[in-house]
């Protein structure tokens, strides 16, 4: 869309040899190189070498080859004449004929007209030039990236002349008419131009010069001499003669004759056509299998079979029917027996009754008769049978039933009883536990043994019985080291004590039994505490060595040399309750067996004595050594009692207990008390002196009680069978009852060491179990039965009393009514 | 064939070979294979005996010959028989022991007794026993010439053969194509019970044997030390000193100074520990046995077990465990020491118990009173076994109830060693050649241990030892176990179920039980060896007496 107005304007020649008329000055450079300076090979030579540096150009858009540069070189000598005038004038046509040539451009074209004569332009150079300048696109100016471009459109341009502005741009704004020079500007202007070798045409439309590429300028000329505007098109191609006439023979084997068989039909897709013709006779196959609109025989056949067979019409409205019914699932009826051999028309001899059996039979109530109403008969044939008189009274009885009486699925749980017994691990792999037995404690007849009690190294076992002695063996040899009568001890003080109370005499002359043993769980401290008849003694064993006899001496010396009913005050509830008695005095009658144990034991045998009201059940000690607690059931308030040996002093916790306190014991490490009444156990602070915890154990008697030594576990035996297991971070309620023994519970124990518990019982067995308690507080205790161990007879209906595990092996001492103790060990 | 005693044996081995017999005689020893390898005068032996035999059993032979054909169909094994190692060849008898280790084939379910009876043909003895298990009086006549048997063990590996031979070497996993390699040597005669010792008051709990005198410890506190000869021991307890008021738990002597006298050292339930010493030159003086030394501060608890070693300059280093675990070791004073101070000791000492004191009283100049060298808390447990290393006595090889045993370095008082058992150890003793333990158990086993190896465990590794622990025999507690002073591979133990059994320690089994009480349902509580007796005490208050002889 160029439009010129001072188009071909003679641009001033940079060559230092251009001739000096304006009007002869060339659009290029060349052209007018060569016309200035004909013939001149100088000059030709770097005409070619400009061609040749075009070369790749050349070579990528036209067919030109060296010959064509020859000749245009030639054509150039040739072509001097041509005149540039018409060239021009075509140009200016051109630009006339243009559609946007407009008013005002005519003015331009003639100022070009005017500029332009006289020039020359060699199409041949053109041609070379365009050749040579064809690397640059053809693309329009007409771009306008910017929008600043007029975009008024087609309408006559006249329309803004009273305008101060031309027309609007991309972004709506005005375009402002550039002010326009005066000739003189545009003469120097042009000169300017000239000298710069610029081309510059105005634009009307934006108001504006342009000035004109190199291509555009060829473009014009070009078009100015009558060429082809673009200068690569070659407008007469050599003619390349592709048809020459002459027949020729080529091609690899094209003079060989084909096969026959090329001309023949197959006689493969004869086979081929043969088969399927026959499958179609056979009606395997039809046309439109052949046809490819049946892809797979089969599915046509099932299809063909489907369609022939009968449908249900109502199809799916049955399954609504059936989804809608409500009420209660179908409930078939029961079946009524099969006829049987009574029912036959010709039964067996034996079915039929004999008159005495019709006569018993018209007794029974009809109900309880054998076939009801029926009376088996004998006939000849099933055609002399004659009607059943009570068919439709059954028939309709039948119906009642069915009707009326209401049906219900019963469901039966299938489950495999096996499998609801909780998995245990094997016992064999939970050693060791006691399982043999391998040393008895003799000496000739005692009566039931009914305590015992472990040296805290288990060194020695002490035992008290019917017959109130106490006993000291050695456990390693079953031999009897010593023996202390606490019977003879108390009647000797009490005998003293009570001159005058008849009556008391008289209860204390039959032999007191032991009731309860205990040896002081400190090592330090070699003493024993007993409970016989209303009295617990403290009995000095003398095994100590020289620092421990030092030790218990210290602690037994007041207890040796208490006087006035020990070191109670007068006012308390506990001097009414108990009574300290120095054993000093009495002490003479035994020496054999006063004597210690240890050369350095120091002190040996009873030691001193607490009476108290009633008959002492139970003696426990405290882990310490120092506090002991007795009870005495029957003393009511007084039943517990609390006693510190190195003090001689006696308090009495309670002011009044409910129920009948069985059992007392300590918590191995924090200050509690565990007090059993028949039926619960109560744990109490002994610090803030408040009852925490009351424990239900669901027993009616508890007989036995021991808190495992890590202290938040407590089992517990009772009379009426059970062992009740109380986790005591659980709840007040048993973790666990167990019921496997066939008499009472007499005894129940942990091991200090090893995870093991026992239970005695009178059906003198003794049933061990793994008592695994774990530290991380969200394992239950595991508690696996592993051994029942036997060796006590039942005598008197008392079988095993008492048992006691030994404190550092997994063995477990045990004694019975028959007198005998056993020492179980693992095997 | 199956051979149940020597009576079927015997005509076998005997066949008769008269020409006129057409069968091959069945035998037990195969004569063409002593054919083969040419033994000329065994086989001119053979035949006269043979022929001798045959002469007076006509029809047994002929017996035998019909039930021969089956019997040859019984595989046989090679074997070559050798004279154990270590076992003299010349019988007490001056007789020889030998026989040609030529190999000869025997049946294959052959056992220790039929092995016997081939031992003793080859050795031109009586294979039948002579305990009148021969009815035949006319063989009785002819045979009477020849020497009684004598009953041998073989070894098969270094183990006793205690199965038929096939299935012993199928054990073993030998290979029957070589001919076997069998050891024999004379058999360990059962202890034969030769009388007991006079009714002691109380039981005997301890018992020790050095040089011709056998101490006795007793649950009264009362040493007692019998004279043993040749003839086993006086019945009459020699001499008898009270030492403690406790029951006695152990006692060891030893040979203790330049001239004859015995150290005797008690460690009793009184959690006392004494010596005396057994003087065998003064007859002049009324007791022999002198309280020697007194030895306090040690131990506050009873005192379970006692070790006594002689050191290179003549002392004598004692070690003493109580029930607390608490091990001592005492310099025992001899008598060039300690004269100065002895009335000073005598003071310090008047707390001790009366029995000591009237001893004192009598001898003040020779009772000294001795502090711990050192003392440390070996175990957790009582310490129930205690002895010195084999000719070390720097090393202590101590054993619990708390299941462990251990070896102490005395000098440093450190433990080199812990192995930890899984039973009650309720006794201990060492091997007379080497550091290979026994340990009698509370659940009535007899285990070794060899702590030679590193990490100590039972013995398994050990080429000589049979099984990996002898076997369950006993019916309860192990009491006492002691090591055959004379071979390395005898032990002999006793149990609370009263018996006493002997054992080599190459086979699994007991070689003898005998019971070891004279009354059922007593304990035998301890063990000792003499020169060809073995000594036991227990719960019936008398100390046995067998005769244990090779």
């Amino acid at each position: 869309m160029a439009r010129k107005s001072k188009i071909p304007e003679p641009t001033p020649d940079p060559e230092p040899a251009s001739s000096g008329s304006d009007s002869e000055q060339e659009y290029d450079s060349e052209a007018e190189g060569s016309e200035s300076n004909d013939g001149s090979s100088s000059e030709q030579d770097s005409v070619a070498d400009s061609f040749d540096d075009g070369e790749d150009f050349e070579s990528q858009g036209s067919s030109d080859d060296d010959e064509d540069v020859l000749k245009r070189q030639g054509d150039e000598s040739d072509d001097d004449s041509f005149d540039g005038e018409g060239g021009v004038q075509i140009l200016d046509t051109e630009v006339l004929d243009a559609p946007r040539q407009w008013k005002r451009d005519v003015l331009g074209s003639k100022k070009a007209d005017e500029t332009g004569d006289g020039e020359k332009v060699d199409p041949e150079k053109v041609k070379a030039v365009a050749a040579y300048m064809h690397t640059d696109d053809l693309s329009s100016d007409d771009e306008d990236p910017e929008g600043i471009n007029n975009r008024i459109g087609r309408i006559p341009l006249h329309w803004y002349d009273d305008y101060e502005h031309i027309g609007y741009d991309a972004h709506g704004s005005k375009v402002i008419k550039s002010a326009q020079g005066n000739m003189l500007d545009q003469i120097l202007q042009n000169e300017d131009d000239a000298d710069g070798k610029k081309y510059t045409v105005y634009d009307a439309l934006n108001a504006k010069n342009v000035q004109l590429t190199e291509r555009q300028i060829q473009l014009i000329r070009r078009l100015q001499s009558g060429a082809f505007a673009h200068p690569e098109h070659d407008a007469n191609p050599d003619y390349i003669d592709y048809y020459s006439g002459i027949p020729e023979i080529s091609g690899i084997n094209s003079n060989r004759y084909e096969k026959k068989s090329r001309f023949q039909p197959s006689a493969f897709e004869k086979l081929q056509v043969r088969r399927l013709l026959h499958r179609l006779k056979c009606g395997s196959i039809n046309m439109d299998f052949l046809e490819g609109k049946v892809r797979d025989m089969n599915d046509y056949k099932k299809c063909q079979e489907d369609s022939d067979k009968p449908f249900l019409l109502w199809k799916g409205d049955e399954e609504d029917e059936l989804a809608l019914r409500k009420g209660p699932q179908h409930i078939a009826p029961p079946k009524q027996p099969p006829p049987g051999h009574a029912l036959s028309y010709r039964p067996p001899e034996e079915y039929l009754p004999s008159r005495e059996e019709l006569e018993e039979w018209e007794k029974l109530d009809p109900e309880d008769r054998p076939y009801g109403n029926f009376v088996p008969k004998q006939f000849d044939n099933l055609r002399s049978v004659g009607a059943y008189e009570h068919a439709v009274k059954e028939r309709f009885e039948r119906c009642l039933d069915l009707y009326l009486c209401p049906r219900v699925m019963k469901r039966r749980l299938n489950i495999d009883p096996e499998s609801l017994v909780p998995r245990l691990p094997r016992a064999s792999d939970l050693r060791p536990f006691p399982t043999t037995k391998c040393i008895e404690y003799k000496d000739g007849e005692v009566g039931a043994v009914r305590c015992l009690s472990v040296s805290p190294e288990g060194q020695f076992i002490v035992s008290g019985g019917e017959d109130g002695i106490v006993r000291l063996w050695e456990v390693q040899t079953g031999r009897l080291v010593r023996k202390w009568n606490l019977g003879d001890v108390l009647t000797n003080v009490v005998e003293k004590e009570d001159e005058k109370s008849e009556e008391d005499n008289e209860t204390l002359k039959p032999k007191k039994p032991i009731t309860s043993i205990e040896w002081n769980p400190n090592r330090s401290h070699h003493c024993i505490i007993a409970g016989v008849g209303k009295c617990a003694v403290i009995i000095a064993t003398g095994t100590g060595g020289i620092d421990d006899a030092e030790v218990t001496d210290a602690l037994l010396s007041d207890a040796m040399s208490v006087k006035g009913g020990g070191n109670i005050a007068a006012e308390s509830r506990a001097a009414k309750a108990v009574k300290w008695i120095s054993l000093k005095k009495y002490n003479k009658q035994d020496a054999s067996n006063s004597s210690p144990i240890s050369a350095f034991g120091g002190s040996a045998g009873p030691i001193a004595l607490l009476q108290t009201n009633r008959d002492v059940a139970s003696v426990r000690w405290h882990r310490k050594g120092d506090y002991f607690v007795t009870v005495s059931p029957k003393a009511g308030a007084a039943a517990v009692l609390i006693h510190q040996l190195s003090k001689a002093a006696s308090q009495q916790p309670f002011g009044k207990t409910k129920g009948e306190v069985q059992l007392a014991c300590f918590h191995p490490m924090k200050p509690f008390l565990f007090v059993a009444s028949k039926e619960h156990v109560k744990v109490y602070h002994l610090v803030k002196q408040v009852m925490v915890k009351r424990l239900l154990s669901g027993c009616r008697h508890i007989s036995s009680l021991d808190v495992h030594c890590s202290g938040d576990h407590l089992v517990v035996g009772s009379l009426d069978r059970r062992l009740v297991w109380f986790d005591l971070d659980l709840a007040s309620t048993p973790y666990k009852t167990l019921k496997y023994h066939e008499r009472a519970l007499r005894s129940v124990g942990f091991h200090p060491r090893y995870p093991l518990m026992a239970s005695a019982a009178d059906d003198g067995s003794i049933h061990v179990f793994h008592s695994m308690v774990y530290s991380d507080l969200m394992r239950n205790p595991l508690i696996v039965p592993v051994k029942v161990l036997k060796g006590h007879a039942v005598t008197n209906s008392l079988g095993a009393l008492t048992m006691v595990f030994h404190p550092t092996q997994p063995w477990l001492f045990s004694a019975g009514a028959d007198g005998k103790i056993h020492l179980f060990q693992d095997l | 064939m199956r051979l149940k005693n020597l009576r079927d044996i015997k005509p076998s081995l005997f066949p008769p070979s008269k020409p006129n017999h057409n069968h091959r005689p069945s035998t037990i020893i195969d004569h063409e294979q002593i054919n083969r390898n040419s033994q000329p005068q065994l086989l001119h032996r053979f035949s006269t005996t043979i022929a001798d035999l045959s002469n007076h059993h006509p029809n047994k032979y002929k017996q035998t010959m019909d039930s021969s054909d089956e019997e040859n169909t019984t595989t046989k094994l090679r074997i070559s028989l050798h004279l154990a190692p270590g076992v003299k060849p010349q019988n007490s008898d001056g007789t020889t022991l030998e026989i040609p280790s030529d190999p000869i084939a025997v049946p294959c379910n052959i056992r220790k007794r039929g092995l016997s009876a081939v031992v003793n043909h080859l050795l031109g003895r009586n294979v039948v026993n002579d305990s009148g298990s021969n009815s035949d009086d006319n063989e009785e006549d002819s045979l009477s010439s020849l020497l009684p048997p004598i009953a041998f063990d073989f070894l098969l590996s270094s183990k006793l053969l205690r199965l038929p031979l096939e299935s012993a070497v199928r054990k073993e996993g030998l290979s029957t194509e070589k001919a076997i390699e069998l050891h024999y040597f004379p058999a360990r005669l059962p202890p034969i019970k030769e009388g007991e010792g006079e009714n002691f008051p109380d039981w005997v709990t301890s018992l020790d044997y050095t040089d011709g005198v056998l101490f006795a410890g007793c649950a009264d506190g009362v040493v007692r030390s019998f004279e043993c000869g040749d003839k086993g021991m006086n019945r009459k307890a020699v001499r008898s000193v009270g030492a403690h008021t406790g029951q006695i738990h152990c006692l060891t002597s030893i040979a203790f100074g330049n001239d004859d006298s015995l150290l005797v050292a008690t460690g009793s339930m009184d959690q006392t520990l004494v010596t005396h010493l057994y003087d065998n030159s003064t007859s002049s003086k009324s007791s022999g046995l002198d309280l020697h030394a007194v030895y306090s501060g040690g131990h506050g608890n009873s005192i379970t077990s006692v070790a006594m070693c002689n050191e290179a300059d003549n002392g004598v280093v004692m070690a003493s465990g109580d029930w607390d675990g608490g091990l001592v070791i005492w310099n025992v004073p001899t008598s060039s020491t300690n004269e100065t101070n002895a009335e000073e000791t005598e003071e310090s000492s008047s707390k001790r118990q009366k029995g000591s004191s009237k001893k004192k009283q009598a001898h003040p100049k020779s009772i000294r009173e001795a502090k711990p060298k050192t003392s440390t808390k070996a175990h957790s447990s009582n310490i129930f076994g205690l002895c010195f290393g084999y000719q070390s006595p720097t090393t202590l090889l101590t054993s619990s109830w708390d299941h462990s045993l251990k070896v102490y370095d005395v000098e440093r008082m450190d433990c080199i060693l812990t192995t930890n058992g899984s039973r009650v150890i309720t006794s201990m003793s060492r091997c007379m050649n080497g550091n290979i333990v026994a340990t009698g158990c509370a659940d009535n086993m007899v285990r070794l241990w060899d702590m030679r190896v590193g990490n100590g465990g039972n013995v398994g590794s050990m080429g000589q030892i049979a099984d990996k622990t002898l076997r369950q025999s006993h019916t309860a507690w192990v009491s006492d176990v002691q090591w055959s002073p004379t071979d390395p591979f005898v032990l002999s133990s006793n149990s609370h179920d009263g018996t006493l059994k002997v054992w080599d320690i190459r086979s699994s089994v007991p070689l003898h039980t005998v019971n070891a009480v004279s009354k059922k349902g007593e304990k035998a509580l301890c063990l000792a060896f003499g020169d060809g007796y073995v000594y036991s005490g227990g719960s019936d208050c008398v100390v046995n007496q067998f005769a244990c002889k090779v």
